[in-house]
This record gives C-alpha cells, structure tokens and sequence, in this order.
C-alpha cells in the first residue's frame, strides 16, 4: 500500500496508533500532528496519545537506534516529528494534570564551545517527549541560574569537552548548592572527557556516556520524581 | 671456501671492537632525522579543473555566506582592511583574500633550542608531531586512566628519543592532577626540559598563550622570539564558520611575534559540513583560509600553516571515526589547493578511532599516513600515540607510531640510485643460484637498505612463541618502557631552567587553584 492510499481519519484507534508508530519511524511531522488532533478529537485523553502513540513510538525508534538500524539523521526527523506532536499535547496535558514528561535545561559550560553532542542530547530528549530549552555554548553559571528562573525544569543538564572547562559543572552545582537550590533540581552531565567518577565528583546526580543513556536516566528520575510526589 | 682477499691494514680498520664496540653501536642513541625533504612527487587525486571548482566555491562561501568572527578587535581589523562587515559577519572578497593569504611565505624555520633540531616547513619540507589534547592514556600496564605529569613527561621523553619525530608537541596528555589555571605552565615546561626539539603553544586563553610566549623567551631569548618562530600553535575554526573569541585572543598573541599558527577547521564531516567529501573540502577551505588571511591582518608576512582536520562522523552515534576512505580523499583535495595557494599544509598521520593498539588501528593509520604523504603535506600532526579519536593516547601506539614513521620518512624519501652500480656488481659476483646475503654489498648496505623494525616481528612461529608468543601491542608497550629506562635528559643550560623554574613559580602565586 502507497503512502497516499492511507487516509489517517479512516483508521480506526489501533490501526491509527500502529501508522503513527510508523509515521514516527518514517519522521513524518505533518502526518503525526494529523493523527495526534484526530485521536484528541476522538475523545482520547492527552496523556494517553502520549504515551501509546508518541512516546510507544519513540520506543521503536530508541530500539533500533541502539541496534544500528536507524542512523542519526533519520533518528533526529523522528525527534522533530514527535516534537510537533507535543506541541499539540503539551498544553492540553498541562491542562488535564497529567504527570509532566519533564523540562531540561541544557548549556555547554564556560570556556567551552564544544555542542555536537549537546545538540544530539537536546533533540533525542525532545524525541522523547521532554520539553528541552536549550542555552547553547559557553555557559556562566548566570546563564544556568536565570534559566532555572525563568523555565522551572526538572533537569539541568551540563556538557563539557575540555578537561580545562569540566571543573566549571562544580561551579555550577556549588552555586545552587549556596542558593539552597540543589536538591530541587535533578543535574545530569556529559561529554567525552567526564566519566562516572567525575560526575560523582562534582556532585551530579548521573554522567550520562551518550544521549540514549541521558534520556533514560533523565526517564527514570522523572519516574521517581513522580513517584515521591503521588 | 674461497678467503677473500684482504690486506692486512684493511683488516685492521675493519675492528669494531668486536662483541662490546658492536654493542656500543647498535645500542647508541639514534640521533634525530633531520626534516624530511620529499622526495617523491605529489599525487593528485582529481584534474585541476576540479580544483579549480573547489576554490571558486571557496571564494563564493566567503563573498556570500561569510565567516564569523566573534571578537572586537578582530572586527575592526577587517573593517580597516575594507571587508563587507555586519555585527560579527565578515565577508571577504576574492581580490583581498587571495592578496592577504599570499602574504604568507611557502616555507618557515621553526627553530629549536637545539640548533641541531631545527626544521624547515613547506615546500617539500615535512615534519612529523606527535598527538595532543588527550584527556586519557592507555598506559604501560594497558589500563586506560586520566593523564598526569607524569605521563606528560613520559610522552615528551618518548618524542624526544624517536628519531622520526621533529617536534614534542605540548598537551600531548593532559595531566590531570594540576590545577586548570596553572597547567599550562607545566605542560609547556615539561616539553622543554625533557626534549630539545621545537614544540607547541598553548591556546585555551590569551593569558596562556602570553605565558608560554614568556617562557620560550626565557628559553630562546625575548628579542629573539618577537620575530623568529620557536613554536607552532593550533587554532581551530568551530566549523561551519566561525572563528570564536579564544582562537583570535591565541592568534594575535603569537601572529604578532611571527610564531606560526595552524589555521585548521576540525571537522566532524557530517556534523559540522555537509555529508559530502568534496563539499566538505570547500568549506573546510574557505574557513582556513579566511584564518590564515585574518593572521595576515595581524602581522603581514608572519609564516602560517595553512591546515585542516576532518574525519567523517559515525551515523550510528555521531562520533567521529578515524581511518576512513573519504577522510584520506579529503588530504589529496586539501593538498592539492595548498600547492596552489603555495602555503604550507598540515594535516594528520595516524589519528585512528581505534581503542587499542590493535588491527583496526593499524588498518586505519595506514589510511591516512599513506594519503598524508602522497598528497604532500608539511606538517604531519598527530603521528604518535593518537587513539580513540583523540580521547586516548597510548604508549603502545605511540612506540609502534615511532616505528613506522621511520618507514615512512624512508618512503617519502624517496628512490636512491647512489648504490645502483654496486648492486648491479653484486649480481655478477654471485651469478645464477647463489645467494647475497654474504656480498661485500650486502655487507655494506644491509643496516640502511631496508626497513628494520623491532616492535614488528617477523621471526619464525617458534621463536616468537619461545620469546612468550606476545602480540603487537604487548610489544609496543615493551618498546615504550625500554625506551623510557635509557632516557637521558638533554642539556639545558642551568640559567634557563632557573629561569623557567622562577617564572612558573612566579606566575602560580598569582593565578588561582581552581576555575571560576
Ligand atoms: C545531560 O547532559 C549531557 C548528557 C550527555 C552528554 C552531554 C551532556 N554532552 C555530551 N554527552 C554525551 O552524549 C553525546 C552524544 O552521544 C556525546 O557527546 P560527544 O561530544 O562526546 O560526542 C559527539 C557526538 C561527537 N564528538 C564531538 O563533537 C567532539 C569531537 C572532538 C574531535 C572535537 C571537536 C569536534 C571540536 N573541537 Co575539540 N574536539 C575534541 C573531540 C575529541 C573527541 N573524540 O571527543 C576535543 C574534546 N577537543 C580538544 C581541543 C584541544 C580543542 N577543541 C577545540 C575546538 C573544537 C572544534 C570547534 C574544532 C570542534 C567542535 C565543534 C562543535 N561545534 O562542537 C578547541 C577548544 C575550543 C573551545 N574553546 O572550546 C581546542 C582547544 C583545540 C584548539 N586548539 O583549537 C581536545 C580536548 C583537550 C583536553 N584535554 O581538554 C579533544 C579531546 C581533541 C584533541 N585530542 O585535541 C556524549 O559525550
């Protein structure tokens, strides 16, 4: 069957969920935003377009990336699909109380202008439902404050290449440690040059090795998170 | 059996001394090689028409997209030159880029505190640098950890023993246990204490690159280093197009003291360029060379390397890889065009992806040495020790890199033919079905004629399983270590290493223990 013969609206739930698996797989945004509104105006709740459609969907996605099926560019139009769709759901959701996917803020710390990597974490975390601002390079600890400010994440997550500018993540999570604002905040740091003991070190909650790591270690304290709160 | 006939003196002047005076020869420090002088030609992958292509796309890159360049000065200095600048753009036309980059001389001396080491760079002068910047070693027991001074040390001592190798680099490990804002200082002291041979600079602040300036003054003379180049520095391009604050803080400090500066876009093909080897090259190039025409900004005819590192990215993860077919068709491209600009040209040697010392990392270092060597290039970086995309370096890999980089320096050396003659006599002294290996010509040429590796083997099945049945890398890090218990320091004179000393100590009291 061709691409043009499927008509979205005509399928019903479970055939439709199964397309927007693979809409998502394909990348394809404007058939997943289509899908997302007709299963919200068939009465689905938001949440649960979420997490059967979308995040299902990522899922597939996550799997054959981590088994070299998939390959990065293909895995960030899956990113950029499911983004569309949270656009449509993110509000909605906030709305219905529906426990949150969860906000990052992400910088690569000062001195530093290394952000291949950071940019991969930042799109794989959207793919996976997290709504992500991103700070871009050399990041004082200022920048990293006014963020946590003005957005409320749930995450702060840290990149650095250079092992000249890896001792700055300590600055960052000393200083929210004299504001008395640490605890709040889940921090995760990356990049080459860092290792477990490092992020132990500095006090991060978890060193993340690549973005498939960070995304289910930031998956897995947003699970806690939610669990001390119900 | 046939004696030969020897006269008596003859024979007299033929005494080695027997098993000791033997010993003593085959056992003394190889001194340097001096620069390598190519003697083979340049081999050119595509017709100049292709070239031609590349350059004209260069320039079209940088007359309508532009190049950034995030810094004040920086700015203004194009503005006066009569760039088209908007806030940090600046775009370049072909009449002015082409006059500054042909400011640039085709060939420099990059001296070294022994005079004996000194170098020549461009034209057909190449030399071989070992690797930088690794956060990690692999180390003599084959645990991969942190670097520390003391493997620093280490690496600069192996570098300072390897014939083949021309400089000591710097970083080529970060030691880890010192202090940020102090490091520097002993990065670039262990280089000249532990080698003679030219080294690098540092680039992460305009400050530490005015320190290892101050500490090449002590060491060559202040007068001396504001014109006389002592020491390459890399500043990189954040492809695509941008010359960031920091680079253009490190390129005023040494432009200005005329001590060349590698203008290099670090590619991660794919990532940072377009998924094309040709296209890459395009942009890569007219980075390099709106660098290397900043420079000239900065200090008219001060001598530059013309540069580029690009290696394709890992679809499957986005990392970098080493080794790859496209990475060496790149050096060809990258080598034809500096010819045509006739600036010199860096590239890289044997910078694997590799973890280990192992198959793949030879298979890919091969990749790349060859096509270093045939495209031409001047300084050839990264030839020692380099593993895991620049992560790690090795002591295993970096002996073996040692190793065969005598190979190479031999390759790239070319044909003689100065021996034709005797060889050709040889052929008649033994005649059909005998043998050369006793030939007063094998005799005389047998230590030079070919390639005699060691880590290499080649002994016979028994041998090797006698001598413990060990695998190349076992015996790199074997090399490593024996290489390191006949190290002996190089002179330097003790009014210099008080002086490098007082300075060092000096600046620590002033800079901080940790970054802020
Ligand atoms: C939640 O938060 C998280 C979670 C996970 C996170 C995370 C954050 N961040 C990363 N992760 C993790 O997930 C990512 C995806 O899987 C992964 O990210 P990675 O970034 O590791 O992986 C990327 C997908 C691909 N990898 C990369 O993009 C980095 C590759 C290497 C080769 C590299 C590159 C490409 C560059 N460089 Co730089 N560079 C090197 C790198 C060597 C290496 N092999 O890593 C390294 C890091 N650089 C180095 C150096 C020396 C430098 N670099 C510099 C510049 C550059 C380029 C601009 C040329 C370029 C960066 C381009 C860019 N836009 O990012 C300079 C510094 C500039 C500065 N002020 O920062 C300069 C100083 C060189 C110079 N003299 O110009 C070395 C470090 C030296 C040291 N010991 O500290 C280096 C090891 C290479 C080397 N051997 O020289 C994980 O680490």
């Amino acid at each position: 069957m061709s691409d043009d013969e499927i008509i979205l609206s005509e399928l019903s739930d479970d055939e439709l969920v199964q397309q927007m698996h693979d809409d998502l797989y394909d990348g394809l945004k404007e058939e997943i935003e289509e899908g997302t509104q007709i299963l919200l105006e068939r009465g689905w709740v938001p949440y649960k377009v979420l997490t059967e459609a979308l995040v299902e969907g990522m899922r597939i996605v996550g799997e054959d990336f981590r088994d070299g099926i998939l390959f990065v560019p293909e895995v960030l139009l899956s990113a950029n699909a499911m983004k569309a769709g949270m656009f449509i759901l993110r509000p909605l959701l906030a709305a219905t109380g529906a426990p949150k996917q969860g906000k990052m803020v992400i910088g690569t710390v000062k001195g530093d202008i290394h952000d291949i990597g950071k940019n991969l974490v930042g799109m794989m975390m959207e793919g996976a439902g997290f709504d992500v601002i991103d700070l871009g390079i050399n990041n004082a600890v200022e920048k990293y404050l006014d963020a946590i400010e003005q957005h409320q994440p749930d995450i702060i997550g840290m990149s650095a290449l250079l092992t000249t500018t890896m001792p700055y993540m300590k600055v960052v999570i000393d200083t929210m440690k004299e504001k008395g604002i640490r605890d709040d905040y889940v921090v995760l740091v990356g990049g080459a040059p860092l290792n477990e003991e490092f992020g132990k070190a500095v006090g991060a909650d978890a060193y993340c090795r690549d973005a498939a790591v960070a995304v289910e270690t930031a998956k897995d304290f947003m699970k806690r998170k939610h669990n001390v709160r119900t | 059996m046939n004696e030969p006939a020897v006269a008596v003196n003859e024979h007299a002047n033929r005494r080695s001394g027997g098993r000791l005076g033997r010993k003593a020869i085959r056992g003394a420090p190889v001194a340097s090689f001096p620069t390598l002088v190519r003697q083979i030609p340049a081999y050119q992958m595509v017709p100049d028409e292709a070239v031609e292509l590349i350059h004209q796309e260069s320039l079209l890159i940088l007359e309508e997209v532009g190049c950034e360049f995030r810094d004040d000065e920086a700015i203004a200095l194009w503005k006066a030159a009569g760039a088209d600048v908007s806030e940090t753009r600046v775009r370049i036309d072909r009449a002015l880029l082409m006059e500054l980059v042909s400011k640039v001389p085709p060939e420099f001396t990059l001296n070294a505190r022994n005079p004996e080491r000194t170098v020549r760079v461009g034209g057909k002068n190449s030399i071989f640098v070992p690797m930088y910047g690794a956060p990690y070693v692999r180390d003599l027991d084959n645990n991969r950890r942190y670097g520390s001074l003391a493997d620093l040390s280490n690496f600069h001592k192996l570098a300072y023993m390897a014939p083949a190798l021309h400089s000591s680099s710097s970083v080529i490990c970060e030691p880890m246990e010192i202090a940020v804002p102090k490091r520097h200082l002993h990065i670039i002291h262990s280089a000249l204490k532990h080698s003679d041979k030219p080294f690098m600079g540092i680039v992460t602040s305009k400050e530490r690159a005015e320190d290892t300036m101050a500490m090449a003054g002590i060491v060559f003379g202040e007068e001396f280093v504001r014109d006389n180049p002592v020491l390459v520095s890399i500043t990189n391009c954040n492809s695509p197009l941008v010359w960031d604050a920091t680079m253009l803080d490190a390129m005023k400090v040494y432009a200005r003291s005329n001590q060349p500066l590698i203008l290099a876009p670090f590619a991660l093909c794919g990532a940072s360029t377009s998924a094309s080897a040709v296209g890459a090259v395009a942009q890569v190039n007219a980075e390099a060379l709106a660098g290397v025409a900043f420079t000239q900004l900065l200090r008219p005819g001060s001598p530059q390397i013309y540069g580029q590192f690009m290696v394709t990215v890992d679809m499957k993860t986005g990392a970098p890889m080493g080794g790859t077919p496209e990475a060496a068709q790149m050096m060809y491209l990258m080598g034809a065009l500096a010819r045509k600009y006739r600036l010199p040209w860096r590239t890289s040697g044997f910078h694997v992806g590799s973890k280990l010392n192992d198959a793949q990392a030879g298979y890919e270092a091969n990749m790349l040495m060859h096509a270093a060597i045939l495209a031409g290039a001047n300084y050839i970086w990264h030839s020692a020790g380099w593993l895991e995309a620049g992560l790690t370096c090795g002591y295993s890999k970096f002996a073996t890199d040692c190793e065969q980089l005598i190979g190479w320096y031999k390759y790239a050396g070319g044909l003689p033919f100065d021996d034709f003659k005797e060889a050709m006599a040889a052929i008649r002294e033994v005649g059909p079905q005998g043998h050369f290996l006793g030939t007063q010509h094998t005799l005389e040429h047998f230590e030079s004629a070919f390639f005699m590796p060691t880590i290499m083997d080649f002994n016979s099945y028994e041998q090797w399983k006698a001598e413990g049945a060990k695998d190349h890398d076992t015996r790199g890090r074997e090399k490593a270590r024996n290489m390191l218990a006949d190290y002996e320091e190089p002179k330097l004179d003790e009014g210099i290493a008080e002086g490098l000393k007082d300075l060092i100590a000096r600046r620590e009291e002033k800079l901080p223990d940790s970054v802020s």
